[in-house]
């Protein structure tokens, strides 16, 4: 899957923004959203976030979870686990990347926050290499994988599967001459 | 107060498969996860089910789409208890919003692009959407250029037709890839069982056709002998079931064997993620148990 | 030896990715050698079969296994070359340019239509009356309107709203998207970055 199509799952998720504008609720297929009264806080999906934001109709909370000392913190956290821990947001680093780009004057210590996450997907990636690298050398057959967020996942989706698969090939080619050379 | 709703609304009738687990628990999900949100007060579709008789649907089936954004109601703050009833058989129902249709859709265009092989259509839920499209298109014509809600339905509205435009694409090339054992597939397969719609089908018919008609005007005729032979067997692409791919467990599966293994079995917990062969979820991912991720 | 016109044909395909024209020469000349070694076969067959010459099965087989070569070569060729076309279909649109269209043979022109044709029922059938174009919304919507540069004189363009605009070569557009989609692929506009 391209990378812009996880993207286009993460955005919907829920944000708060606090908008300049009052509006009645407006009644989206996906569910309704709003009413919006100026200057009181509302949640809406990142994709309509973000293009109110643009044309500066917002104002975007940052998630709860965005803020740099407890990313730090999950940060040494993941250090320290062996597993993977998890993770605030399924898109986590999705999330970030949307809403720091739109709206890095909203959210205070941006560059702070980036890091983290950086920081975080980068001993996540080792980690996961690693631990691909150990599963298929176990010749294993089915792994779990909880806790793994949808674009890590796609992270490893052209190499896991088609490596697996290669294996498999040449093990059924195995199999079968070892059956004809009996 | 609530009582012109029902009757200025128009009655839309929906097909929705048998198979499919029951809507309720998609909508208590999204209920909590929405918080402030009344997901029912909007686009209620109500539609209610005959035990008696599963095969025969449209008589009681009843779909109703509640789109009152620009209706005259005004006064709808209590809209999350607007509720109608069909007339007949109605401890049978099941609420279905067009919003856990719009979820229903996502999760089939993800298990469509991740499976194989071609999975069973969902044209009930995509036939439901395209009729919301419409409907909404039809109410934002008679919106203000201006209006705030003209420019954010338009953005929702595009992010629909991706889903489905992708979804029924994902079909499409599968169709065309693997048309001759998709069509020896489907012919073996009643109607109700059907993976393909009337349409898809006609169109892989006609694909295999003009494949043959290709092969056959610049080459097959001028070969020697037998060789002038379409081989169906020959030029039979299958998908390959033994791929591996990503799921996440929607209920809890006890005892799935592992391809490949001697005998060794897992559980599924629900929410849990895992990777393994296709082949030994294919049937869950058709009944909804799992879903591709 | 037997198969190498096939394989060279086949190769057409590995070293160029757009669509060359035809190679009906090449072509002719693997179905020749198809049909010289049908003869070899044929004749051969009989001898067997008359005067029980089994020393001769071998060289049928082979030639047997180079024609079935041959045949699954041409068919390589043809149908990736379909590929080819069914892909430019989704990118350009049902008319093809004439740079690629003088370079298909007659059959592939029907081909071409055929496919066209049974694509815009599918999609008239879908929906409710005016069906539903699945080669727009090719990517994950971001914003409604999106900055262009038209590179190519293109005349005029009617939006959704019936508002005409006339696309220049060099002149900057703030268009819909799901407009400009199309013309991007077609390369007469350009996404202006940001």
């Amino acid at each position: 899957m391209d990378p812009c199509e996880v993207e286009f799952l993460s955005e919907k998720e829920l944000v708060s923004i606090v908008p300049n504008f009052s509006f009645d609720t407006i009644h989206l297929i996906s569910g309704s959203v709003g009413p919006f009264r100026a200057g009181l806080p509302v949640k809406v999906p990142i994709w309509l976030a973000v293009n109110l934001k643009q044309q500066q109709k917002c104002r975007i909370i940052n998630q709860d979870w965005m803020d740099a000392d407890s990313l730090n913190e999950a940060k040494e956290e993941e250090k320290l686990s062996k597993l993977f821990t998890k993770m605030p947001s399924n898109h986590y680093m999705e999330e970030a990347q949307l809403l720091l780009n739109v709206a890095s004057d909203d959210i205070s210590d941006a560059d702070r926050i980036k890091t983290a996450i950086k920081d975080i997907w980068d001993i996540r990636m080792s980690k996961l290499r690693t631990s691909i690298d150990a599963f298929l050398k176990s010749e294993g057959l089915h792994a779990k994988l909880d806790h793994l967020t949808a674009m890590e996942i796609n992270s490893v989706r052209p190499l896991l599967p088609h490596a697996l698969d290669q294996m498999l090939r040449i093990q059924t080619v195995c199999v079968f001459y070892k059956i004809i050379s009996k | 107060m609530k009582q012109p709703l029902a009757s200025t609304q128009p009655y839309v009738p929906l097909r929705l498969r048998r198979t499919q687990k029951p809507y309720e628990a998609e909508i208590g999900i999204e209920h909590l996860s929405f918080g402030t949100l009344h997901l029912t007060s909007f686009y209620t579709v109500l539609y209610s089910i005959s035990n008696h008789n599963p095969t025969c649907w449209s008589s009681t089936e009843k779909f109703l789409i509640t789109n009152n954004f620009l209706c005259e109601i005004s006064n709808m703050e209590n809209n999350g208890d607007v509720q109608m009833t069909a007339e007949d058989d109605v401890q049978e129902e099941e609420e279905v919003t067009a919003q856990s249709v719009l979820l229903a859709i996502e999760e089939a265009w993800l298990n469509e692009k991740f499976a194989p092989e071609i999975l069973p259509h969902r044209s009930d839920l995509v036939d439901c959407m395209l009729q919301q499209i419409t409907h909404m298109e039809e109410n934002m014509k008679r919106l203000d250029k201006e209006d705030l809600r003209l420019m954010i339905h338009r953005m929702e509205l595009d992010r629909i037709k991706y889903v489905i435009t992708n979804y029924l694409r994902a079909r499409l090339e599968k169709i065309e890839k693997y048309t001759i054992h998709i069509l020896s597939q489907e012919a073996t397969r009643s109607s109700e069982e059907c993976y393909l719609t009337v349409a898809e089908l006609q169109f892989a018919k006609e694909f295999l056709a003009n494949i043959e008609m290709l092969f056959k005007t610049i080459a097959l005729q001028h070969m020697p002998g037998n060789f002038q032979t379409f081989e169906v067997d020959t030029l039979t692409v299958k998908p390959n079931l033994q791929a591996y791919v990503f799921l996440r467990a929607n209920d809890r599966i006890n005892g799935i064997i592992v391809p490949g293994s001697m005998d060794e079995e897992i559980d599924l917990e629900p929410g849990s993620q895992h990777i393994i062969q296709y082949s030994a979820v294919a049937d869950l991912v058709k009944s909804g148990a799992v879903k591709l991720i | 030896m037997y198969g190498r016109k096939g394989f060279k044909l086949i190769s057409e395909l590995d070293l160029y990715s757009d669509i060359l024209p035809f190679n009906e020469a090449l072509i002719k000349e693997i179905l020749q050698e198809m049909q010289s070694l049908y003869d070899a076969n044929v004749a051969n067959s009989n001898a067997i079969r008359n005067d029980n010459n089994m020393a001769l099965l071998p060289s049928v087989q082979l030639r047997h296994i180079a024609l079935k070569r041959n045949k699954r070569c041409i068919l390589a060729y043809i149908y990736n070359r379909m590929r080819k076309l069914k892909e430019l279909r989704w990118e350009l649109g049902s008319i093809l340019p004439p740079e690629i269209n003088t370079n298909l043979i007659n059959a592939e022109v029907q081909w071409f239509q055929s496919y066209n044709k049974s694509l815009a029922k599918y999609m008239r059938s879908l929906g409710e009356d005016h069906g539903f174009n699945l080669t727009t919304n090719m990517v994950p919507p971001k914003t409604l309107y999106v900055e262009v540069k038209c590179v190519e004189d293109f005349g005029k363009l009617e939006l959704d709203d019936g508002q005409v605009i006339l696309l220049k070569k060099n002149t900057y557009h703030l268009l819909p998207r799901s407009v400009c989609e199309p013309l991007i692929r077609q390369g007469i506009l350009e996404h202006k970055s940001t």
